[in-house]
């Protein structure tokens, strides 16, 4: 019954626009008009803010817009628990979208995000909802946030955009380290969180257990949670309500100068950079100056919108709502996510004020949290075919238009040829950014085995000189009075106490240093540990380093044929360097394939063979039959030959193909099959309440290329 | 050439765009009008030498290299009693008893008239006989086809006066026959149609590899068939080649040496061994059997030991190692027995009387870098004026090709579009390396560099290319006399041995440079 009238009533919204529109035309008959109310609302700070009409408040009612009918939310969930789902379900109960236009996951816009059943980019959508309570419009926007750490900056400023969070959590599997990680960021945001459990139509559903657990390691207040199944609709207008009920409103105007938190930009080849952005205070519209605080960059506003989620002009955006703005930006770095959005002319208006009084404080005080992009991994990225540079040196560079946080060098390498070093968030920006360069530039490229960066220090005091090293082949050859020092992140581990032995073994293997270990109940313990282990790239996703320290690290070479393969070089502990290189061989002896001779592989540091194996040669090569005239069969194959020869590269005489230069991520992955850690299941973890002690968490997941050991992985950084 | 110049040709030739192939695109003005490029010797008109052919055959224009410019004609007979296990060629099975097999009666009579029609086209393609210096009966195994056939086809090949072609003085006339599927009086007409060489399909002197291989006969029909030919064509008069094939699955090393002492003893001796070392085909019973394809090399094999993994009845496959050695062995001991190593597969005898060469004239019409040579029959592939085409594959399919062919146009072999020509240089050039390298002979790198359509830059490919094969002493360039480059050539038998690496490694420059 309910449930037919919210529809009834949802069906009757396009009339009510329409005839709330031609009402609000009768009341301000002239553009002029609004415009000039704004701006003189918003130039005197003492007056009381008024609240600017707008043409998207068509279908609001007639109690037309006001903050405290918005409601701002996220929506936290692991890969896989339907996040998406739900999201294409919300859209879809309110007519945001049109049946006949809805795509599967329709937030998730890049093919490589649908693919790949991950979201990359941010995006966010606009719907109008009328409570079945009080029977008010409301605006709900919805901010979809990166699923996978490696975005973790990006995560929190769009969750800084809200002001709640639904949590959802698949009923069957109950929740995971990742989405805890985020639920943490959402927390230090002071977000209202609505836990929401998922795929409840499932029979391996067990919502009570899921309850409990929730209620459990995160201490949320499970009495009003939702049961739901994005795939079937049950629940859906249930979290609507809990979304209207329970999610604070934005807070009003203030009357102070605009500021807007950037929340994702995109570039777009027509309108340059679309900024998306969440205004906090104040009002902005198409024509105005803004200024971005941490940029510094100006720019006239061409266009403001909203997202429905299509993009959709406006007149103006105002204090709470969410919405885009493009103004001719032509470089995503003038509008980094995270950055303030201000309004120029009150920026100088602000500056000269604070010019008379000589105080040293900023004219508009940027909304907190803005933080650089530090790139952890580096890799370098060659084309396979030489001629192939200038493509891959404009595909980058117009990559590099839509993600701000991917920065490259060209780099020329004695073997592989000219190209470019470039430098990652983590391993799954690394892979998506290789992915989309061959994808829709239809590039051939070989890109070389990730490191992080070092810091070598040679000498002391005054003649202290500090050598930053990104690639391993940069690494020079040791000094005495050299120290190497490499990141190091501090990680704890929560896992149930049975498997304390192993978890404390791993560490130590991995030159862990133990810091503490923790019951929080007899059943679940919590270790810490401070590794470096993030020198292989891996581990951590990590923004902020605890500290370099000094490392008894080499650089492990690799002699192909008693020649040099920089590429290959890697740099590791001394005392893991005999088993690295010992896997290392054996994984490039099975990828090399035979040359007409024996090919010798070693693995050394300096000039000390440390491991070496061999690839025998080929014993013969050659057709010997010959059809009556026919040499078209024969040709075809040498062709086929020659061709796959065009896109190895020769390093000496012998031909290396692409996959050996990811040998060193082989050895990785080897490394990990060895463990039977991976039998700590994931649903088995438990977590702490939140502890004053740390500021930021984000969890370390690379569940894509490594043992689901590393799952259950929380890093938690001072 | 720049792209200035690139430019100006494109504002010449609007039509032209398509492609930018750099050698041919100085040739392009003339051949877009023209098809007779008369400073290019690869790509000439037949038309242009049907003069030629009026002339005697004495006066016919040799070439630095001793080629003669005439034809060869390769003439495809499909009938096979049954498929054997390693082959994938163009066949049709007709059973054990041809002779009273209707079904092959009406097979053969439709087959013969297909390849009258072939024929007939031919001849009126040309107003004047086109001089042959090889024809080559091949199969197949053309000696199961009933003799009557045989006529017809030699009969409307050079001997009546609507036939296309001229017979040279010296010509080659072969044919493929398999032991055990003709007699005494076969034979004696077979030599009576004109046939002067006999390739006979011996494969092995081992009874068991014969059964291996799936093959009808054994070797005492070897032996008889051998003493058929001494008695029809007399002691001295014999010119027969053998067949053999190495790395056959259960072929021990020692049997192999075996196999070759045999057929050096035969009496009359082979004038000619073609040496094929076996490749597992996907589609053939081997294909099958050895899991379809041909996987050996993948195998960490060490010499002394190789461990098989017995999955089935049939016996294992060798080693490649035990190929290698094999192929090795063969033309170390056939050298030593006066026979020349003149390609990958083939050696001819040149013992006691070095004067004459005992080569396949046919087959080194494939290899000359100027070759020309009609076909036809199922799945033959004729090389005429710029213009590769092979004829399908599918008995019922080659059928109705031919009665699609009317005499009024000119026959598909012939049409050289402009597409073919564009392509032709390029193709020709790989064609050049690839079967001038599998030669003894070798490639005459100033031959290339003198040709107008290929520029220096491709014979520095093609040198690129070989550097490794110098390199592990695969390969050498010998450079005498006036020589600018040399004559480039695989050493025997290690540079054999690894031809398609050294081969493709030069398309791999070749490419490099043309992109």
């Amino acid at each position: 019954m309910k449930f037919i009238s919210a529809s009834l009533l949802l069906s009757c919204l396009p009339l009510l626009a329409a005839f709330t529109s031609n009402k609000l035309r009768l009341h301000h008959p002239t553009r002029p008009s609004i415009s000039t109310r704004t701006s003189s609302s918003l130039r005197s700070t003492t007056d009381k803010p008024t609240i600017i009409p707008s043409n998207q408040d068509a279908g609001l009612g007639p109690s037309g817009y006001s903050t405290t009918r918005v409601r701002n939310f996220s929506i936290i969930a692991h890969i896989d628990h339907g996040k998406s789902t739900l999201a294409d379900r919300l859209l879809e109960t309110t007519d945001t979208v049109a049946k006949r236009d809805m795509e599967a996951q329709l937030l998730d816009s890049m093919d490589l995000e649908r693919e790949r059943g991950i979201t990359i980019k941010l995006q966010a959508a606009r719907v109008l909802y009328r409570s079945q309570e009080d029977g008010e419009v409301y605006i709900l926007n919805l901010i979809d946030t990166p699923g996978h750490v490696d975005f973790s900056y990006e995560v929190s400023r769009s969750l800084a955009a809200c002001e709640g969070a639904l949590l959802v959590v698949d009923a069957s599997q109950g929740i995971e380290a990742q989405t805890l990680a985020n639920v943490y960021l959402a927390l230090e945001n002071n977000l209202e969180i609505i836990p929401v459990l998922n795929k409840i139509d499932l029979p391996a559903a067990d919502p009570e257990r899921v309850a409990d657990e929730i209620e459990e390691t995160i201490g949320l207040d499970c009495s009003n949670i939702v049961h739901a199944s994005a795939k079937t609709g049950i629940g859906i207008n249930e979290i609507m309500e809990s979304i209207v009920k329970y999610v604070p409103p934005p807070p009003p105007a203030t009357g102070g100068p605009f500021r807007a938190l950037i929340f994702d930009s995109l570039f777009d080849p027509y309108r340059g950079v679309i900024v998306f952005f969440r205004v906090v205070d104040g009002a902005v519209k198409k024509g105005d100056k803004i200024r971005f605080l941490n940029s510094k960059a100006e720019h006239d506003v061409t266009e403001v919108g909203i997202m429905q989620p299509q993009q959709v002009p406006v007149e103006a955006l105002r204090a709470g709502e969410v919405g885009y703005l493009c103004g001719s930006i032509k470089d995503v770095l003038d509008a980094r996510v995270g950055d303030t959005i201000t309004l120029s002319s009150e920026y100088k208006a602000a500056a000269a004020k604070l010019k008379e009084s000589k105080s040293e404080e900023e004219p508009i005080k940027p909304l907190p949290g803005y933080s650089e992009a530090t790139p952890m991994v580096f890799a370098g990225i060659f084309p396979v075919d030489a001629d192939q540079y200038e493509s891959l040196r404009l595909a980058l560079s117009k990559l590099r238009l839509n993600d701000a946080a991917l920065s490259y060098e060209p780099e020329t390498s004695g073997a592989m040829g000219f190209g470019f070093r470039c430098g990652f968030l983590g391993l799954l920006h690394m892979d998506v950014v290789r992915e989309r360069l061959e994808r829709e530039y239809d590039l051939d490229l070989i890109v070389t085995a990730p490191a992080v960066v070092y810091r070598v220090e040679q000498g002391e005091g005054e003649k202290k000189k500090v050598i930053v090293v990104d690639a391993p082949s940069k690494m020079p050859d040791k000094l005495r009075d050299m120290k190497i020092m490499e990141p190091y992140v501090r990680v704890e581990v929560l896992t149930p106490s049975e498997y304390n032995g192993k978890v404390m073994e791993l560490g130590t293997e991995r030159r862990g240093i133990f810091k503490d270990l923790k019951y929080m109940t007899p059943q679940r313990s919590s270790i810490v540990y401070e590794v470096s282990d993030i020198t292989q790239g891996y581990a951590s996703m990590e923004y902020q380093l605890i500290e370099y320290r000094e490392g008894d690290l080499v650089r492990l070479d690799v002699k192909i044929n008693y020649e040099d393969a920089p590429p290959l070089s890697t740099i590791v502990h001394v005392d893991a360097a005999q088993t690295v290189g010992r896997r290392l061989v054996a994984s490039l002896k099975e990828l090399i394939p035979r040359q007409m001779f024996k090919v010798p592989i070693q693995a050394c540091i300096g000039v000390n063979v440390i491991a070496s194996a061999s690839i025998s040669p080929m014993r013969k090569d050659v057709l010997a039959k010959c059809y009556g005239g026919d040499l078209s069969r024969k040709k075809k194959l040498l062709q086929k030959q020659a061709k796959g020869k065009k896109r190895m590269k020769a390093m000496g005489k012998v031909s290396v193909p692409q996959e050996a230069f990811m040998a060193g991520l082989q050895r990785i992955m080897k490394n990990n099959d060895d463990e039977d850690a991976a039998s700590i299941s994931l649903r088995d973890i438990n977590f702490p309440k939140k502890d004053g002690d740390w500021e930021r968490i984000s969890s370390v997941t690379i569940n894509d290329i490594t043992n689901p050991y590393y799952r259950s992985l929380v890093a938690i950084h001072k | 050439m720049n792209w200035i110049a690139k430019l100006k040709l494109l504002m010449v030739l609007p039509v032209r765009v398509s492609s930018f192939y750099a050698p041919l695109s100085t040739k392009r003005l003339t051949s877009t009008t023209h098809i007779t490029l008369d400073d290019n010797r690869f790509c000439s008109h037949p038309s242009r030498h049907l003069r030629h052919v009026q002339l005697s055959s004495t006066e016919t224009e040799t070439y630095p290299n001793g080629q003669n410019e005439s034809y060869g004609l390769y003439v495809h007979i499909p009938f096979c009693r049954r498929r054997c296990n390693y082959c994938d060629f163009a066949i049709v099975p007709i059973g054990k008893e041809s002779s009273s097999n209707t079904g092959f009666a009406k097979i053969n009579q439709q087959y013969t008239d297909a390849l009258l029609t072939e024929l007939s086209m031919i001849a009126a393609s040309t107003s004047s006989k086109i001089l042959l210096r090889s024809i080559y009966f091949g199969g197949g195994t053309p000696s199961l086809a009933p003799l009557s056939t045989l006529e017809k086809i030699m009969h409307a090949i050079y001997k009546s006066d609507s036939s296309p072609f001229l017979l040279d003085e010296d010509a080659e006339v072969t044919i493929e026959m398999d032991p055990g599927t003709f007699d005494l009086d076969k034979l004696k007409a077979v030599k009576e149609m004109g046939f002067n060489r006999i390739s006979l399909g011996v494969q092995s002197l081992d009874d068991t590899i014969l059964q291996t291989l799936g093959r009808v006969h054994r070797s005492s029909d070897v032996y008889s068939s051998i003493d058929m030919i001494r008695q029809v064509y007399g002691e001295e008069g014999s010119n027969y080649s053998i067949d053999l094939i190495s790395g056959v699955p259960g072929l021990t090393l020692a049997a192999w040496t075996e196999t070759l002492y045999k057929a050096t003893r035969l009496h009359p001796r082979p004038l000619h061994i073609s040496l094929y070392d076996l490749q597992v085909e996907a589609g053939t019973a081997f294909g099958k059997w050895y899991d379809g394809g041909d996987t050996r090399d993948d195998a960490e094999t060490s010499p002394a030991v190789s461990i098989q993994i017995k999955t089935s009845n049939h016996p294992a496959l060798p080693s490649t190692e035990e190929c290698a050695w094999q192929y090795k062995y063969a033309s170390g001991y056939l050298r030593n027995k006066g026979y020349e190593h003149y390609e990958i597969s083939s050696y001819a005898y040149n013992g006691q009387s070095s004067t004459v060469s005992h080569r396949s004239k046919h087959n080194q019409i494939y290899w000359e870098m100027s070759g020309q040579w009609y076909s036809i029959g199922l799945g033959s592939t004729s090389s005429l004026n710029c213009v590769r085409y092979a004829r399908p594959r599918a008995l019922s399919d080659y059928i109705s090709w031919t009665r699609k062919l009317t005499k009024s146009s000119k026959p598909p072999w012939l049409l050289s579009t402009e597409q073919t020509i564009d392509k032709e240089s390029e193709r020709k050039l790989l064609d050049i390396v690839m079967t001038r390298l599998r030669t003894s002979d070798g490639l005459d790198l100033d031959q290339i560099a003198g040709q107008t359509q290929f520029k220096e830059a491709h014979v520095d490919s093609i040198l690129r290319g070989f550097q490794l094969a110098i390199d592990l002493d695969l390969g050498t360039i010998n450079t005498s006399g006036d020589h600018k480059y040399g004559l480039m050539r695989l050493k025997d038998p290690n540079g054999f041995l690894f031809s398609n690496n050294i081969i493709s490694n030069i398309f791999m420059e070749l490419d490099l440079e043309s992109d």
